[in-house]
């Protein structure tokens, strides 16, 4: 029982951990919706009533990078201000399934033409589930934001007080309905993980099994992935020749929706309209999954029996493996990246201040009021369609910034790689298996960054290229596998070693900056 | 209300019980399978697309039940496809790979619809990558590094980091 509570507990601080970065974005959009746009604003940046709502809301979700946690406190806004339940729907599900880095990312996993079929998909998904959600479910609204459509153009005023609001609201969300939503969301991770055995489903997806996308749809609800962790999952499923129609019901809902999804629906809409949305989500999903079941199996495949790109939603502790704080922390601290680590402490932040603030019965609406009183030496009046303007342009700005800085530029890929090579290699021949596995990680995550980076800046990868990159990564994994044997045979690991030395030298010289620009 | 949520826990996490029946001491328990006809080189993917043809070429226009003619029109389609890795990963430079992966793109495409007896159209294409591949063969051995001096069979020259990374700078 302590092992399953246990296994469970590390499985949601790793969900807690990975979701940090998406939740402070979306904390931040759902303060601008809130303070900084009117509920009207909010109806026309979304397509208001007209029919291009639906591909609207597809689309800035594609641009924002927030996960189906981050999304939570975004829908909170639009709902209070009464945005078209069809309009909510598209966004809350696109928002999480891609954003550009993820999306970029997704190219180098499989053939493009599977990842634009996927966004396709998500397309049909939303624009399906949008017009029946607007069939069914009532407008939201509050009276505070029903208030806030008779305020005239002079109040919407930019200023200190008004930011204040907003950094208020924002830590008191973080520990009020939109903290719970998210231990509701972690929850569905804490279960897997106290329930499903080691390695439990290594061999659940493969593509020659019917079942396989009706178990992945099954499984993927009470699944939380960031759109970078689908991704990566969706790559080792094409590496190891998995289901495809699997691989997209991850995608849908495992990276789409969550358990905190469902229970905010509730709240909002009811147990009859969600159930609506719910099963005729369920439904679209198995009929996608089942339709590209086929068309995008790899001609020639070869599967590989098995995949560990699930491993981490099942116990992450042996058991057979003793309690010990050593494999607690290892679980829980190794997997961390900066990133994470800096969006972890600032949430940390972010949560002493809100309770702080409910402690001391300060409300952001305090600061709002003032806002909408007192106009300041330094604050401006700011014409709408400029603020939504900015707003929009902001978000495909640092999109754009976002692609560059985390897919550097190709020269840049290679001297990371090759520091990352040599701590593989210096690990792997001392007979260190636990440090080569980490920093193999690391090499296969940098070659797929590579290839991004050369997509980039030279608007083409070669074929070439390409299958250099697959032929690494296989054989990354075959030393993986070698690594792993318990116990470790170091003549089959240096084997491993010579052959990866001669594909490494012949994927680096593909990639050499004078092959990039022809 | 609960023993309907119990119910549904139940049902989905005997969903996988068929995926592990016990617990297992490592994960490599399922390692990839190298299929018996993959090729070692590139000359030796050359002999099994010969020998694979020669085969389709001496069987009548209905192969009966028994016959392995299916099998082996299945490992030809699978030889060709694999050419481009098996060809990436030996020692000839991209100028040398692209005919050879342009070649099995479109040889397997014609493969994909091959009906026996083989038509003359795409038994010439099949002569053409054979001698395609032996001729890369040839290249590829011009290619080969020698052997540093003083390195054993098996011995691992590890790659220093600083050493790469001046590499690319300079080129």
């Amino acid at each position: 029982m302590t092992h399953a509570m246990l296994s469970g507990l590390i499985r949601m601080a790793q969900g807690l951990a990975l979701a940090s970065p998406t939740l402070l974005v979306g904390l931040l959009v759902a303060g601008v919706f809130r303070y900084y746009l009117t509920p009207a604003q909010l109806r026309k940046l979304f397509g208001g009533e007209t029919l291009a709502s639906l591909p609207i809301s597809w689309l800035i979700g594609m641009l924002l990078p927030v996960c189906s946690i981050g999304v939570l406190p975004i829908l909170m806004q639009m709902h209070r201000a009464r945005v078209r339940p069809g309009a909510m729907t598209a966004f809350a599900l696109s928002a999480p399934l891609f954003n550009p880095l993820s999306l970029l990312y997704g190219l180098t996993l499989s053939r493009p033409i599977v990842v634009t079929a996927f966004a396709l998909c998500s397309l049909a998904v939303v624009t399906l589930l949008g017009t029946i959600w607007d069939r069914f479910a009532a407008r939201g609204g509050s009276d505070s934001a029903a208030k806030e459509e008779e305020e005239d153009e002079p109040s919407r005023v930019i200023g200190v007080q008004r930011l204040l609001a907003m950094i208020v609201m924002i830590t008191r969300e973080a520990v009020g309905f939109t903290g719970v939503l998210v231990l509701v969301a972690l929850l569905g991770l804490g279960l897997l993980g106290a329930f499903l055995p080691y390695g439990a489903l290594q061999n659940s997806f493969e593509m020659d099994d019917v079942w396989a996308p009706a178990r992945m749809t099954f499984l993927a609800i009470p699944i939380y992935a960031t759109p970078m962790l689908a991704m990566s999952q969706l790559g080792m499923m094409f590496q190891h020749c998995n289901s495809p129609g699997a691989a997209l019901a991850l995608l849908l809902l495992g990276t789409g929706v969550n358990l905190a999804t469902l229970v905010w629906l509730v709240k909002k809409y009811g147990f009859k309209s969600t159930l609506v949305w719910f099963t005729s989500l369920v439904l679209i999903v198995l009929a996608l999954s089942y339709a590209v079941e086929k068309p995008l199996t790899l001609p020639g495949a070869e599967p590989a029996g098995h995949t560990h790109a699930f491993d981490g939603y099942a116990t992450p502790l042996h058991s057979k493996s003793e309690f010990q704080w050593a494999i607690i922390r290892e679980a829980l601290v190794k997997p961390l990246s900066i990133a994470e680590f800096a969006a972890v402490s600032v949430l940390s932040g972010l949560v002493a201040l809100g309770l702080l603030f409910r402690l001391l019965r300060i409300h952001e609406e305090r600061f709002h009021r003032d806002a909408a009183q007192s106009i300041g030496t330094y604050d401006r009046i700011v014409p709408a369609p400029l603020l939504a303007g900015v707003v929009l342009l902001g978000l495909i700005a640092f999109s754009v910034v976002a692609c560059f800085a985390y897919y550097p530029h190709p020269s840049e890929s290679l001297e990371e790689i090759a520091s990352v090579r040599s701590e593989v290699f210096s690990a792997a021949r001392s007979g260190n298996a636990e440090q080569a596995l980490h920093w193999i990680g690391l090499w296969d995550d940098w070659s797929r960054r590579l290839e991004v980076a050369t997509f980039l800046r030279s608007g083409h990868v070669r074929p070439y290229q390409r299958m250099q990159g697959y032929i690494v990564r296989k054989k990354l994994e075959l030393l993986e596998h070698e690594l792993e044997e318990e116990p470790l045979d170091q003549k089959h690991v240096n084997a491993v070693l010579m052959d990866l030395l001669e594909s490494d030298n012949r994927w680096r010289t593909a990639f050499r900056p004078a092959k990039i620009d022809p | 209300m609960r023993l309907l949520s119990r119910l549904s826990l139940l049902l989905f996490l005997l969903s996988f019980a068929g995926c592990q029946s016990e617990q297992r001491d490592s994960l490599h328990q399922m390692e990839h399978v190298t299929p018996a006809h993959w090729p070692n080189d590139l000359q030796d993917a050359a002999l099994k697309i010969k020998d694979r043809f020669d085969h389709l070429q001496s069987v009548g226009p209905e192969p009966t039940a028994d016959d392995k003619s299916k099998v082996v029109q299945k490992e030809l389609a699978e030889i060709v496809g694999w050419m481009p890795e098996v060809a990436a990963d030996s020692f000839i430079d991209e100028s040398q790979w692209e005919p050879v992966n342009e070649a099995s793109l479109e040889l397997s495409a014609s493969l994909e619809k091959l009906s026996l007896p083989i038509a003359p159209a795409t038994a010439t294409e099949i002569t053409q990558f054979v001698q395609l591949l032996s001729k890369t063969a040839q290249l590829e051995a011009a290619n080969k590094p020698p052997v540093p001096n003083g390195t054993k069979s098996g011995e691992i020259l590890v790659p220093e980091s600083q050493t790469d990374a001046t590499n690319e700078g300079e080129s």
